[in-house]
């Protein structure tokens, strides 16, 4: 991961983004004596090679296209795509497309990996099963490395998918949408890791929708802070398990708020920040994607603004379910009534445990801290400090210098060659309240239907819509069907053209050649004399062919 | 000055003669001359020519046709040598065990 976030060019990205792709795939399948964990790496690493074709073919396109790969400075792809749109450098396009039509179309090839990687609808669903591995393992890679991979691939070439308001209409949408459906099939499971890890999908479909929506540093805000509290909120949930004696049903916990309490609090910390209470860091993070949605698509007047609205209200939504689903599962895990023999016995694991989970809850409080956009446009402090180091100093500057600051995006993204996006005037402080009051009301309602002392499963009252929530949609099963019904059929027809047609011909020309030989061979006959009179003839034949040939006569 | 046509048919009577020894001769000392002639049916021409055009380029490389002449007689003869200790004759058509 470290060598993906260093790395200075397409190339380089997609070979280390395979490497954590490798790495997943060995943690996931960590306990690989059992049945469930190899099953389930197995199944992270194909669903997201899947994404990662795409990726490859983007690779070879942008080098076909550009004839480097480099991400920032004058020679980088980003900086020849802007210029080739605007008629001052010329690149190849293929298939007969303008530059502005074949960089939407290699910007979407790339954000195959994207959706694969970053666990986005309809890549999605190795993440759940890869709760098979540790704890720790899916707090690694849910909070810092591999889902994070995809959307910092979107942030690091922000320059060239600015200038495609198609590729940004599309991550936006696909983000969105994300967003709220992991959210609803994260309102019914049992499971605590469960929950946490359609939260994971939501919340970085919340990402691809702030990048989306044009807010490069509102995404990569939320990035950094989701990296905390989801941390947290993982190894808080590693802590029950721990405590559970690895029983992970939410409906036989119950009660550990007073037998762990240093797991409670900052589980609490980590929820919080999760549903974006504020000043919890998910807060500040969350509505500020939130308002980069409105505000550009409120002011975009192309279909661009129609789709980021679209992708605004399915965001809002999202907010609600977020604060209930989160909510829920503070609620079954921790208050009420222990409902096991082992809730009721449950200890704290030792300071190992809770020493981290000390330090992020800690984290995951303030780190939203770094950047208070509505404090900072009510007050008119300037607070916002990952904004002013993202944009850069006004003079100078690595951002100015290499072409990849919040400067340049934002003027990309307003030109009329780039996204064409324009922004409406909306106080932030009035979208952060709508949404901190759609989160305070879902988790409201989590807590007056869980919060009692014995909470009943009120989500089976929703009956079939439950089992379809429950069932993630049947999202495996028709990826299954797609496997076993359409793919493999074409795979079999394909395997019978090879072998007849291809391997036919291979061996028709094999076949050949070898008959040749064995009657041809037979001039070979060991006779020093033949020989002489067959170079003889040979020549004679070559001479009386460039005499007729060469118009000697 | 005899004209280089003349030379030229001397050439391939003996260019001529040498193939026909190739072909129908089975001593492989016949071979060797026959060879011998055809080298100096191509030393002819080069004379000739040298003499036609005025300039020692073909003296110079029929010189180095002689040179090339010796060092394959030595190795000729060193073949039939080997020839004759395993068949105890030199009749080319005997040996056939070399082929497919």
């Amino acid at each position: 991961m470290l060598g993906f976030v260093v790395a200075d060019n397409l190339l380089m990205a997609f070979m280390f983004f395979e490497l954590v792709g490798l790495c997943s795939y060995l943690l996931i399948g960590f306990w690989f004596r059992q049945a469930g964990p190899p099953s389930a790496a197995k199944k992270a690493f194909l669903v997201t090679r899947f994404g990662d074709y795409f990726f490859l073919i983007g690779v070879v396109a942008v080098f076909a296209t550009f004839g480097t790969a480099k991400f920032a400075g004058d020679h980088s792809f980003p900086h020849l795509a802007e210029q080739a749109i605007q008629g001052e450098a010329t690149v190849n396009t293929f298939l007969g497309l303008e530059p502005a039509a074949w960089f939407t179309v290699v910007g979407l090839l790339v954000l195959g990996g994207v959706i694969g990687k970053s666990a986005q609808f309809p890549l999605h669903t190795w993440l759940p099963d890869a709760m098979e591995g540790p704890t720790p393992v899916s707090a690694l890679i849910h909070a810092a490395t591999m889902v994070a991979a995809g959307v910092y691939l979107v942030a690091r070439m922000y320059g060239f998918y600015a200038v495609s308001p198609t590729a940004m209409a599309v991550i936006a949408l696909v983000g969105a949408f994300t967003a709220l459906f992991a959210a609803t099939m994260g309102l019914v499971k049992k499971e605590i890791k469960q929950v946490l890890a359609y939260s994971t999908i939501s919340q970085y479909g919340y990402i691809m929708l702030g990048l989306g929506a044009g807010g490069y540093v509102a995404g990569t805000f939320h990035l950094l802070t989701h990296a905390f509290f989801k941390a947290l909120l993982f190894l808080g949930a590693g802590s029950v398990i721990i405590a559970m004696h690895h029983n992970e049903d939410m409906w036989d916990m119950g009660g550990l708020k007073d037998r762990m309490p240093v797991t409670y609090y900052t589980f609490l910390a980590g929820s919080l920040a999760l549903a974006g209470i504020v000043p919890f860091a998910g807060f500040w993070s969350k509505d500020e994607v939130l308002y980069e949605a409105l505000v550009h698509g409120l002011g975009t007047t192309s279909g661009l603004g129609t789709a980021l609205l679209v992708a605004y209200g399915m965001g809002l939504i999202a907010v609600l379910f977020t604060g209930f689903y989160t909510f829920r599962m503070v609620m079954l895990t921790f208050h009420g009534e222990p409902r096991t023999e082992t809730a009721r016995e449950a200890t704290e694991p030792g300071w190992n445990v809770k020493l981290p989970l000390v330090v992020l809850g800690i984290l995951a409080t303030t780190v939203g801290f770094v950047n208070m956009v509505p404090v900072k446009d009510l007050t008119g402090m300037h607070i916002d400090f990952l904004h002013q180091w993202l944009y850069g100093p006004s003079e100078g500057g690595w951002p100015a210098a290499l072409g990849t600051g919040g400067e340049h995006y934002h003027h990309l993204l307003f030109a009329d060659y780039g996204a064409g996006m324009a922004a409406a005037e909306l106080p932030s402080y009035l979208v952060g309240l709508l949404s901190l009051a759609l989160a305070l009301f879902g988790a409201g309602a989590a807590y007056a239907l869980y919060g009692g002392a014995d909470p009943d499963p009120h989500t089976d009252k929703l009956g079939s819509i439950k089992d379809v929530l429950y069932n993630n949609y049947y999202q495996d099963e028709y990826q299954v069907w797609l496997a076993e019904g359409v793919v493999l059929p074409l795979s079999k027809a394909a395997d019978v053209f090879d072998q007849a047609v291809v391997d036919g011909v291979v061996n028709g020309v094999s076949s050949v050649s070898l008959f040749g030989g064995s009657r041809i061979k037979r001039i070979q006959d060991g006779l020093v004399t033949h020989y002489a009179a067959m170079l003889t003839i040979g020549l004679t034949v070559l001479l009386v062919g460039f005499a007729i040939y060469g118009g000697w006569f | 000055m005899v004209p280089v046509e003349y030379y030229l048919v001397l050439s391939a009577a003996v260019f001529s003669i040498g193939l026909y020894g190739l072909l129908t001769r089975e001593n492989a000392l016949l071979f060797l001359m026959s060879v011998e002639l055809m080298l100096n049916a191509a030393n002819i021409n080069f004379v000739a020519f040298s003499l036609q055009w005025g300039n020692l380029t073909g003296q110079v490389m029929s010189l180095f046709v002689m040179g090339l002449a010796a060092a394959e007689v030595a190795v000729g003869i060193g073949i039939i040598l080997v020839l004759y200790r395993n068949f105890k004759d030199v009749d080319v058509t005997v040996p056939q065990s070399m082929r497919w």
